[in-house]
């Protein structure tokens, strides 16, 4: 017998099986996509949304093949009871074809998330977009996307079927368990948002099992892919409906942000949803209407014309200069380590056409925004804590100043105590208290 | 065991049991090799469970089973490779077409000759380009037969392979199997219960009741060997204890009708010492002798 007729013929029958599961499975990543725009590929935020829908195809995928486990031990594949061959390699053969699709899958959703975030990026932000970033994200995913599969598969073997499944969950619920505590260990994050992060992923495993377990359980491997491929025809048309509803084009302003609005309420940043996903900046003319407790009525004079794109990244502190120039700090969230994160400063000047003006400087990796306030008045120099020595992080830092027309460092440094924040005395000095309160003040230039 | 190279299945003291219930009791058989092999018995009577034993698709409790002279658990692949196996209702891919199930099949048999199942299929008319789900059941069966035979298997084992066919396809199929086994002179093992269809095909028959080998001979010598006695007498019928074998005895007035498994001159002597008034000896055909045996054991 000729092995590789044998594997080849197993591995056609495999896919002409499951090609319509093959087809909506990589097909998912674009109803993911909505959500996937803007976040990074290691990004661990956005992955809240994102996984769980993506966790939720290839578990049950997984569970597919726990179920076709279990039907080949019935005795009712031709296969199986026929053909002179190992029973083993026909598992396996069966096992193969999956595993290939969801390592693709999840390489090919990682792939594009990275070529979407690449097009989308300014081009400031490049320098923090590295190949081997994009080669991580891409890995990563594909391996996220196969490990649990393989998880389920090897529970097929074990225990066909539904207990196969319910194995398979224990397994996915004790590795949720470990994430959550390497990276509360590791990266010190607060517990809330990784116990959401980790329910929810064991949300959408568990909501796939569900429907799974209902109707994707029959002993006749055809009538398993037809129940199955309406339940994600459905999933897909629902959720498509639910991101294109979910992202209608909209604008509002900030309204929590300190620095939403222009000192004298002429001007806003306005947070404009735009197409199905992207949510790009916008600099408006408003004209505030009327003030009532902690909320604003305010109407844009010039129809939120003019487009910032915001790309990939956090909001940190910003401020008004004053009633047309803009200051913000963007820090990119490729590092969760705060010295190793890039960080990008940001002016966005309304010019007396009426177009924005906007320059983006790259900071570097170890310098961060403490507070508002850190812009000269005049606009020159922007304060940026960073660490006495960036390859030893901890708790001795001190102020930088960073000349933006020149887009230089200065040579001047400062002091920076713990919970204390500086602040500019007027255009030239710089002001900041020591732990026992003592005031001092640094000529920065 | 004897010479393996004799039969092409022997089973020894097979057993096969679900929990308390004996589905295969202590049972042996020899399939000759080269004959047209009937394994007939009622539904539930072991057929199948022997059958799937055979092919390592079911563990054995106890006992031996060779097929081809090899263990049919040790060496289940290499038999599979030199027997073909039609199921009742046989199970296929649905979605394949006639072509590409004839394809993947195909690579699985070193032995495989396309122009056998081109023959094959043109004699039994299949559709190349039909899908198997879009056949009837009978021309599944056809196509079972195809796959199971193309590759020039030295035993062919059918389940109940017309199980479900109607008269015409049943004798088609048959026919078939019939034609090409002759022409090969390969060895046939098949399980019914449509007793007057295997008549016509097989040379031995086994019968298996209640997990237990009941008979095992050729056709020819189950047929001289059961006979039915029809005795008159000028009062009542008396007592058939003498006669040696007696399955059934039907009493009507002064007429009596006695099958025996053990026909010989010398039954019909004893018989004729009962003094009736006339002796007539009636051949029977296999569905009345199965039915004679079945029923007999179960007077037993």
């Amino acid at each position: 017998m000729d092995a590789f007729q044998v594997w080849k013929r197993l591995l056609w029958k495999e896919y002409r099986e499951g090609r319509l599961v093959i087809l909506l499975a990589a097909a998912a990543p674009f109803v993911l996509f909505p959500l996937s725009t803007t976040f990074p590929v290691s990004s661990i935020e956005r992955g809240m949304l994102i996984m769980p829908g993506a966790v939720g195809v290839h578990l049950a995928i997984a569970f597919w093949g726990a179920g076709r486990g279990g039907s080949k031990r019935t005795g009712s594949e031709f296969a199986w009871t026929h053909l002179p061959t190992n029973p083993a390699v026909e598992w396996l053969a069966s096992m193969v074809v999956p595993t290939i699709v969801i390592a693709a899958m999840g390489a090919w959703y990682g792939l594009a998330a990275a070529i979407v975030f690449r097009l989308m990026c300014p081009a400031p932000y490049l320098p923090f977009l590295p190949f081997s970033q994009i080669a991580a994200g891409f890995v990563g995913i594909g391996l996220a996307m196969t490990m649990p599969y393989l998880f389920g598969a090897a529970c097929s073997v074990v225990l066909p079927g539904v207990v196969g499944s319910l194995l398979t969950m224990l397994v996915i619920a004790v590795l949720t368990g470990l994430d959550v505590a390497l990276t509360l260990m590791l990266f010190g994050y607060g517990p809330d948002w990784v116990v959401v992060s980790a329910l929810s992923w064991t949300g959408g495993a568990i909501v796939a099992a569900l429907v799974i377990v209902r109707f994707g359980f029959t002993l006749s491997v055809a009538q398993r892919i037809r129940r199955y491929a309406f339940v994600m025809l459905g999933c897909v048309v629902c959720l498509t409906a639910a991101v294109l509803a979910a992202h209608r084009p909209t604008s509002w302003i900030l309204t929590d942000y300190a620095y939403s609005f222009s000192p004298d309420l002429s001007n806003a940043i306005v947070l404009t949803q735009v197409r199905t996903y992207s949510i790009p900046r916008h600099m408006a003319q408003t004209q505030l209407i009327g003030f009532q407790s902690h909320s604003y009525f305010w109407r844009t004079t010039d129809g939120a014309k003019r487009d910032w794109p915001s790309g990939a990244d956090l909001t940190s502190p910003s401020e008004w200069l004053n009633n047309d120039t803009y200051f913000d700090i963007r820090t990119c969230i490729w590092e969760h380590r705060r010295w190793v994160r890039p960080t990008l400063l940001t002016t966005v000047r309304l010019g007396k056409s009426g177009k924005l003006e906007i320059t983006r400087i790259p900071m570097g990796y170890d310098v961060y925004v403490g507070s508002s306030h850190f812009i000269s008045p005049d606009g020159k120099i922007a304060a940026f804590i960073a660490p006495r020595n960036p390859h030893t992080p901890g708790d001795e830092r001190r102020y930088r100043f960073f000349d933006i027309e020149q887009r230089k460092w200065l040579e001047t440094t400062v002091p920076c105590a713990s919970y204390r924040r500086g602040w500019w005395q007027n255009d030239r000095e710089y002001a900041w208290l020591d732990n026992k309160d003592n005031l001092h003040t640094t000529q920065v230039r | 065991m004897t010479n393996s190279t004799q039969y092409a299945i022997e089973t020894s003291g097979l057993t096969k049991r679900y929990g308390k219930q004996l589905a295969v009791d202590n049972l042996s058989l020899n399939v000759p090799k080269g004959s047209v092999f009937a394994f007939l018995g009622r539904n539930g009577a072991g057929k199948t469970t022997t059958i799937r034993i055979l092919l390592d698709l079911l563990d054995r409790t106890s006992g031996q089973a060779q097929v081809l002279g090899m263990d049919c658990v040790r060496d289940a692949l290499k038999i599979k490779g030199r027997i073909g196996y039609v199921a009742e209702a046989q199970k296929m891919y649905d979605w394949m077409k006639v072509d590409e199930i004839i394809w993947f099949c195909k690579g699985f048999y070193p032995t495989w000759d396309d122009a056998l199942a081109a023959e094959l299929k043109d004699k039994l008319e299949l559709p190349g380009s039909k899908k198997v789900g879009e056949m009837s059941r009978g021309t599944q069966a056809k196509l079972a037969l195809l796959l199971a035979m193309a590759y020039r298997p030295e035993l062919l084992i059918l389940d109940e392979p017309t199980a479900g066919l109607d008269v015409l396809v049943r004798r088609e199929f048959l026919e078939g199997i019939i034609e090409i086994i002759q022409e090969e002179g390969r060895t046939v093992f098949f399980s019914s219960h449509i007793v007057h269809e295997v008549e016509r095909v097989a040379d031995w028959v086994g019968i298996i009741d209640n997990g237990k080998l009941i008979k095992c001979s050729t056709i020819d010598e189950l047929k001289s060997g059961v006979r039915r006695l029809v005795l008159s007498f000028d009062d009542l019928p008396p007592s058939f204890a003498s006669l040696p074998g007696v399955l059934q005895v039907e009493k009507s007035g002064r007429q009596a009708v006695v099958t025996t498994e053990a026909f010989s001159e010398e039954t019909l002597a004893l018989a004729r010492k009962l003094n009736p008034t006339d002796v007539a000896v009636q051949d029977m055909n296999l569905e009345d002798i199965l039915v004679a045996l079945l029923g007999g054991a179960e007077v037993a």
